[in-house]
């Protein structure tokens, strides 16, 4: 009786110090950021900049393959008109293996050009997807902190001898041509009157 | 003298009956030659009898037209809405208060146009709409919101954080509505019209009847022989006059309301709370993800 009692008592306490390690994700706040708010499923940062860092958990379901859901986010952001700049495969603290997605996007309507990176890792029982975003004029400076964001990022959720996880990566994805901004030099339609344009300079020999 | 006061007094028994036409039909069988002018408040200011009519001397009658001829030059109707001169923040349209004469000497009724009697009659209508827009940078689309208004020749009624109560001349309304959805997403629109062409019309035919007893009268007094003559006349005068500006008060704010459409705008900045649309997707993980999901504060 009293072993059968001792039994229970242990796999209470060990239950208990097993669920904080239970949780789908696990981030030390980055130099620079603070935790503005945070709960099992969120967890929301800000820079002195208004640049964005937020973690999020979402289920994942039967067949939710890294590639399935990484296809899914491009299209759907697409759709939206962010334009994928770049994809790349990523590595977290904890070895788990996930997609990196960098995006520019201008706000509707408004068109204030932002910058958007979100890192998609999935586990069996989650997707985790780290995003950061803000103002364009900021997009080289916290692009190149992405590794170091992700060193802080522990990801959760894997069962022994899972498929889904370290999973393939997504083949190479993109968005929708998205239309080009007014202002955009590239465009011809917006190329300067040639009569202000000053003459070519002769190339040296 | 009997004549004289016998004609006195079935013209004060006549007077409570002429401010009464309460359509426009029955004032025009009232009074079938008269011509309303050109438009609203003009109209009822300058409707006057075909003939020359005498201006009372200050001295007969010390009678304040000065709201009179202040109503003469209020624009009344959508189509006669200012032209787009930018006013200042919190202004009020301007009134002309020019010193014209209170009654016009001649009647231009020959010179008015089928076209200027239609506008008359043309549908009056009061628009008040409503907007409300979740936008990325709420203090630069509230400045913005503004600056536009006042480039169309409105001005800003009431104004808070995110709140706005703007009067916008009624043609240009749809075209700020437009500019202004372009300041962020719109959550909400709503437009809604209110015909008041068979109150401006009773007010604008009240109006001209008030003003030809006001002008017997006047004519009465000026005629009176004795104190008590005169009193009487008076009297009746001040119900007129009183009436009168009663009416011209109702007609200035229907003005006001028709041409300056009231538009309110409410503006929320962008968040995650804001939807965005995602069509039968049975993942909709992707709507919680974003610029505006990561970047709000």
């Amino acid at each position: 009786m009293t072993i059968t009692t001792m039994h229970r008592t242990a796999l209470l306490g060990l239950a208990f110090l097993v669920l904080p390690a239970c949780a789908a994700y696990k981030i030390q706040p980055p130099v620079g950021f603070a935790v503005v708010s945070e709960n099992d499923w969120q967890t929301r940062m800000k820079a002195q900049d208004n640049v964005g860092l937020t973690l999020q958990r979402f289920e994942n379901v039967k067949g939710g393959t890294l590639g399935f859901w990484g296809a899914d986010l491009v299209k759907k952001l697409g759709n939206r008109n962010y334009t994928l700049v770049s994809q790349s495969p990523i590595k977290t603290k904890n070895g788990k293996t996930g997609t990196r997605f960098d995006f520019d996007y201008e706000t509707y309507d408004t068109e204030l050009p932002k910058f958007y990176t979100a890192v998609l890792v999935v586990t069996d029982r989650h997707k985790i997807v780290l995003q950061v975003a803000g103002d364009q004029q900021f997009a080289a400076a916290y692009r190149a902190r992405i590794p170091e964001l992700l060193a802080e990022l522990k990801v959760r959720g894997c069962k022994a001898g899972s498929k889904i996880c370290n999973g393939a990566q997504p083949p190479k994805l993109s968005t929708p041509l998205v239309k080009k901004s007014k202002a955009d030099p590239a465009d011809p339609a917006n190329a300067p009157d040639t009569a202000t344009t000053p003459p070519p300079v002769a190339a040296k020999p | 003298m009997l004549r004289r006061s016998l004609l006195l007094l079935s013209s004060l028994l006549l007077v409570p009956g002429l401010g009464c036409a309460k359509r426009a039909s029955d004032a025009e069988s009232a009074a079938p030659s008269m011509d309303y002018g050109g438009d609203g408040m003009a109209a009822a200011g300058s409707a006057g009898p075909s003939e020359p009519s005498p201006m009372p001397s200050r001295e007969a009658y010390d009678f304040d037209d000065s709201k009179l001829a202040e109503a003469r030059d209020v624009p009344t109707s959508v189509q006669a809405a200012p032209a787009t001169t930018p006013r200042p923040s919190g202004g009020k349209p301007e009134i002309a208060t020019d010193n014209k004469p209170i009654m016009p000497e001649v009647s231009k009724g020959d010179e008015v146009s089928d076209t200027e009697r239609k506008k008359q009659f043309a549908r009056q209508i009061i628009y008040t709409a409503e907007l409300q827009l979740s936008v990325y940078k709420l203090d630069d689309a509230m400045q913005r919101a503004e600056a536009l208004t006042l480039a169309a020749g409105g001005y800003v009624q009431n104004m808070s954080q995110g709140y706005y109560v703007l009067r916008i001349p009624a043609p240009a309304l749809r075209g700020i509505m437009d500019e202004l959805a372009h300041l962020g997403v719109v959550e909400a629109r709503t437009l809604q019209a209110r015909d008041v062409s068979e109150e401006f019309v009773d007010l604008t035919t009240r109006i001209r009847v008030l003003r030809e007893t006001q002008q017997q009268l006047l004519a009465l007094l000026r005629s009176a022989r004795t104190v008590e003559e005169a009193l009487k006349v008076r009297a009746s005068l001040d119900g007129v006059t009183m009436e009168l500006e009663q009416a011209m008060g109702r007609l200035r704010l229907l003005e006001s309301l028709i041409g300056f459409s009231t538009l309110t705008v409410r503006m929320s900045l962008r968040g995650p709370q804001n939807a965005v649309p995602s069509s039968n997707d049975p993942f909709p993980w992707v709507d919680g993800l974003g610029v505006e999901a990561t970047e709000w504060n």
